[in-house]
């Protein structure tokens, strides 16, 4: 049986085009139990803290109802029971910050990316932040306590250039910084000159041609390619009955290919100590030189595919159960410099930010591109609108010809079911010709 | 109960008035939701996930302030009507645009729906997730990735200082199943079959079967190149969530908000022909039969039936109160609040595409060769404001002399939400609720795509 409790207060502020539109801070309490009877899985959730008995008898009488229905019983890996208390530090927590002083910084972004892209129609920052705390309990002897930190801004602007519409994005965020974050780190100034140059590339950009060129993928991309097409694929409940299942221990790509997640990145927002579970994280070497080498899991999974339990099960909130969840996932860094990579590129394509990306079982990833460039005879040439590659990764992977010696992350959050703070990133790679397909309008 | 959200509504605007809030609006949902989960191939969980949350939103001056509580305590209601003046009060005022709250809104109609709500107990999902997992059966090329069978009750209640003051209580009930063929190296992706309902347990045991045979033809792969050729799109190519063909992009370009920020396809487009004859779409609403509609929006204001494309001609854009108070209109009842910020903006409840008279198995069997395309991914980074999209052709399958001959990967299309609109050919028979929208396959002419060879 599991406890998790949770104390946290929110803050959204959105302002649009330069203007405040919304401020809310609300707080965020609730209790959650978890029980395995006979086997079966029951959970019951709600606000408040002090129903502990109804939400456990809940939870008991479901687990109940649903173990007349079990096949096999569910078992879990033993983990050490944890007993810790963690704290963060930032500079300026953001409870302590006067809303009238984030709305004033966030307000400024909108003129910046004017004053950078005149043809800039319309933008909209949401900015979130949460401070508060959140307690695991366990039958096994854990009692865990930690204080939760985030801060969070997802930016978009539209654009009108003649009969062009342009719309683009940033986010950004941070677990281990507070409200500085904001001031030294991602200034609205810099946020603006990311999205002037994107919608720019969208408004100026040509179409792409359709096929499957050669690519070379900038840092965030890589970050992407590596999480969409092969992270959600090494998470256990995936992993077994994806395009993956049954490779692991054989090779899927180039010896030059690491990818690794783990939850301790130097800024990664996917950072923790433990998972929900109360499982100490611990990095996990997805492909190791190019061989499938582990897979995510939680209790539940690494008792039943015989794996160790990585710390990887993440709720969202008190409100719903832990899944299997990526934290920060990168490709290690290789040899190459850029101009290597370009090189003896005829016709090809340059893809360095995104706009959405998405998964399938049989490794088909899709990405819509927001900022692209055409590769021309080995060298960056003009933008590119409107490009979306795609693919399927056991193919793709096989079609990385190049690993950069650079490396980049960036943060964001993923929506496997649950919304989860995570990084991706990487180095620059070359996918040739046939590993990647490019849309293209009729 | 549902009276008991409103007097504490009532409660919140009255708190806030007397607190200095020139006007005010309080806002109560309560949900109890119930689910029974396949995990692993079998029966295997059960959640119960309950929920409160009271936001007030009051005006001081400019000044637009939110306060939040999560108990029916009267003291934390109070709290967040308090909250909510001090920060209207303390904070930079809102933008130009701002309208106020709607007048006041009396549709004792919306107290209660005139259908009855039949509740479905967790003991009825456990055995619709079990007869869903039985229809499922067992085949070695079949994996089962995911089903569930979850039901939600909610009340809400909104009341404001014009007077308004609306309650409802509603139910509906959502089923879906996940599976994935294997076979030999071939793996599909995940076949998925789902459908709303108000009130009953929709037909589990024909999604079983739906997403069964999808991976088992799906497992059976044909090569494929590039090509143009005619296609028919699923249910789930239209409406899967938010992403889809009408559930993402046609939601977005009717929404009243695109029109204002950054621009709109449609802006000129009343009364245009922006699809073929076959295509009528309406919101409805106020049609509670469907999972999604509802007596009022989350303003208090009366849902009903707007057009939106009368065959092939687009009628209008969905408004809340602000964005008609913006562009002068009459809101169409399709204010959508942010739980967690308190904010309302433009979506519809039931977008609903008017079936054809053809079953889908006749326009299949009317095609020589071409593509039924179950689902697209990557619709989301697509632009709801020009309609320009790229998408895989996720779960898709070849049409040959009338008849699925298997399933096809790495097919990408590129092309325009509105060039498709206008290129259909006809509407099948059967229509899905896909909560929030419902939709039937469509039968579009030639298209390109792409594929690697």
């Amino acid at each position: 049986m599991e406890l998790r409790l949770e104390e946290v207060q929110r803050t959204s502020i959105e302002v649009q085009d330069g203007e405040l539109s919304g401020v809310a801070t609300r707080p965020h309490v609730g209790l959650a139990a978890r029980v395995l009877v006979r086997g079966a899985w029951g959970f019951a959730s709600g606000p408040g803290t002090d129903r502990i008995a109804g939400r456990v008898e809940r939870a008991c009488r479901i687990a109940r109802a649903i173990s007349t229905h079990l096949r096999r019983p569910v078992r879990l890996a033993e983990v050490p029971a944890v007993q810790a208390s963690l704290r963060k530090r930032p500079r300026r927590d953001p409870l302590e910050v006067p809303l009238e002083e984030k709305a004033q910084l966030l307000a400024t972004l909108h003129r910046e990316l004017r004053g950078l892209e005149p043809r800039t129609k319309s933008s909209t920052v949401m900015y979130e932040d949460l401070s508060g705390r959140k307690w695991l309990l366990t039958s096994d002897g854990t009692s865990f306590r930690t204080e939760l930190l985030a801060v969070y801004q997802y930016t978009t602007a539209q654009g009108r250039g003649g009969s062009k519409i342009g719309a683009v994005k940033d986010e950004f965020g941070a677990v281990e910084h507070g409200w500085e974050h904001l001031e030294r780190r991602e200034r609205p100034a810099e946020v603006a000159e990311r999205l002037a140059r994107k919608l720019a590339c969208q408004l100026d950009g040509k179409r792409p041609r359709g096929g499957s060129p050669p690519c070379v993928l900038a840092p965030i991309l890589t970050g992407l390619f590596g999480h969409e097409s092969l992270g959600h694929l090494c998470e256990a409940d995936l992993a077994e009955h994806g395009a993956f299942a049954g490779s692991l221990g054989k090779q899927v790509g180039p010896e030059e290919l690491t990818l690794i997640d783990t939850g301790h990145a130097p800024e990664g927002f996917g950072n923790l100590a433990y998972d929900d579970e109360g499982v100490r994280t611990r990095p996990v070497r997805l492909i190791d030189k190019g061989w499938l080498s582990g897979l995510m899991t939680n209790r539940e999974y690494a008792a039943a595919l015989d794996l160790p339990p990585t710390g990887s099960a993440r709720a969202e909130s008190y409100q719903v159960r832990p899944i299997i969840r990526m934290r920060n996932t990168f490709f290690e860094r290789g040899s190459a410099a850029l101009e290597e990579l370009l090189s003896g590129i005829r016709e090809g394509y340059y893809c360095v930010d995104f706009k959405g990306g998405q998964m399938e079982m049989n490794s088909a990833f899709h990405v819509g591109v927001q900022e692209g460039y055409e590769i021309r005879r080995g060298k960056i040439g003009g933008p590119v609108a409107g490009l979306a590659i795609s693919g399927l990764a056991t193919e793709a992977l096989q079609r990385v010809s190049l690993v950069g010696r650079d490396f980049g992350m960036e943060s964001g959050v993923c929506g496997k079911d649950q919304e989860a703070y995570t990084s991706d990133g990487g180095p620059h790679l070359r996918v040739e010709r046939g590993g990647i397909v490019v849309g293209a309008r009729q | 109960m549902a009276e008991q959200l409103l007097a504490l509504a009532e409660l919140a605007v009255r708190t806030a008035e007397r607190m200095g809030a020139e006007s005010a609006e309080g806002y109560v949902r309560r949900s109890r939701t119930t689910e029974a989960l396949l995990e692993r191939g079998q029966v295997a969980a059960g959640e119960l996930r309950e929920d409160l949350r009271l936001i007030v939103r009051a005006q001081v001056g400019r000044g637009l302030g939110v306060g939040f509580a999560t108990s029916t305590d009267p003291a934390a209601v109070r709290a967040g009507a308090s909250q909510a003046v001090r920060s209207a009060a303390s904070l930079p005022p809102v933008g130009p645009r701002w309208a106020g709250f709607p007048p006041r809104q009396r549709s004792r109609s919306a107290r209660a729906p005139a259908r009855r709500l039949r509740h479905l107990p967790t003991d009825l999902a456990i055995e619709g997730v079990s007869r869903m997992r039985d229809a499922l059966g067992e085949h070695e090329d079949l994996r089962v990735l995911a089903g569930g069978v979850r039901e939600t009750e909610f009340s809400i209640a909104v009341a404001n200082s014009a007077g308004t003051s609306a309650i409802m209580t509603q139910s509906k009930i959502f089923a879906y199943v996940e599976t994935v063929g294997r076979s030999g190296t071939t793996t599909t992706p995940a076949c998925r079959a789902f459908a709303a309902n108000s009130s009953v347990l929709p037909e589990v045991e024909q999604l079983a079967e739906e997403a069964r045979a999808d991976a088992l033809e799906g497992a059976r792969r044909i090569p494929v190149g590039s090509a143009t050729a005619p296609v028919i799109f699923g249910p789930h190519a239209l409406s899967f969530g938010d992403l889809g063909l009408v559930s993402y992009l046609l939601a977005g370009a009717v929404s009243a908000e695109h029109l204002l920020r950054g621009g709109s396809a449609l802006r000129s487009a009343q009364g245009r022909m922006i699809a073929s004859e076959a295509i009528t779409v309406a919101e409805e609403g106020a049609a509670l039969k469907w999972a999604g509609a509802r007596p009022f929006d989350d303003e208090g204001i009366p849902t009903g039936h707007h057009p939106v494309i009368r065959s092939g001609r687009f009628q209008g854009f969905l408004f809340d109160f602000q964005t008609a108070c913006e562009l002068r209109q009459k809101s169409t009842g399709n204010g959508s609040r942010d739980l967690a910020t308190g904010a309302i903006s433009v979506r519809p409840h039931n977008l609903r595409l008017k079936p054809g008279r053809k079953p889908l198995a006749d326009l299949i069997a009317g095609l020589r060769r071409g593509y039924l395309i179950k689902a697209l991914q990557g619709t989301h980074s697509g632009s709801p404001h020009s309609g320009d999209f790229s998408a895989v052709c996720s779960q898709a399958y070849a049409i040959r002399d009338g008849e699925i001959a298997g399933g096809v990967a790495g097919l990408t299309l590129t092309s325009n939400l509105f060039s498709i609109l206008r290129r259909v050919e006809a509407v099948a028979a059967e229509e899905r609720d896909c909560d929030g929208t419902v939709v039937a396959p469509l039968l579009v002419r030639p298209l390109r795509f792409v594929a690697k060879r």
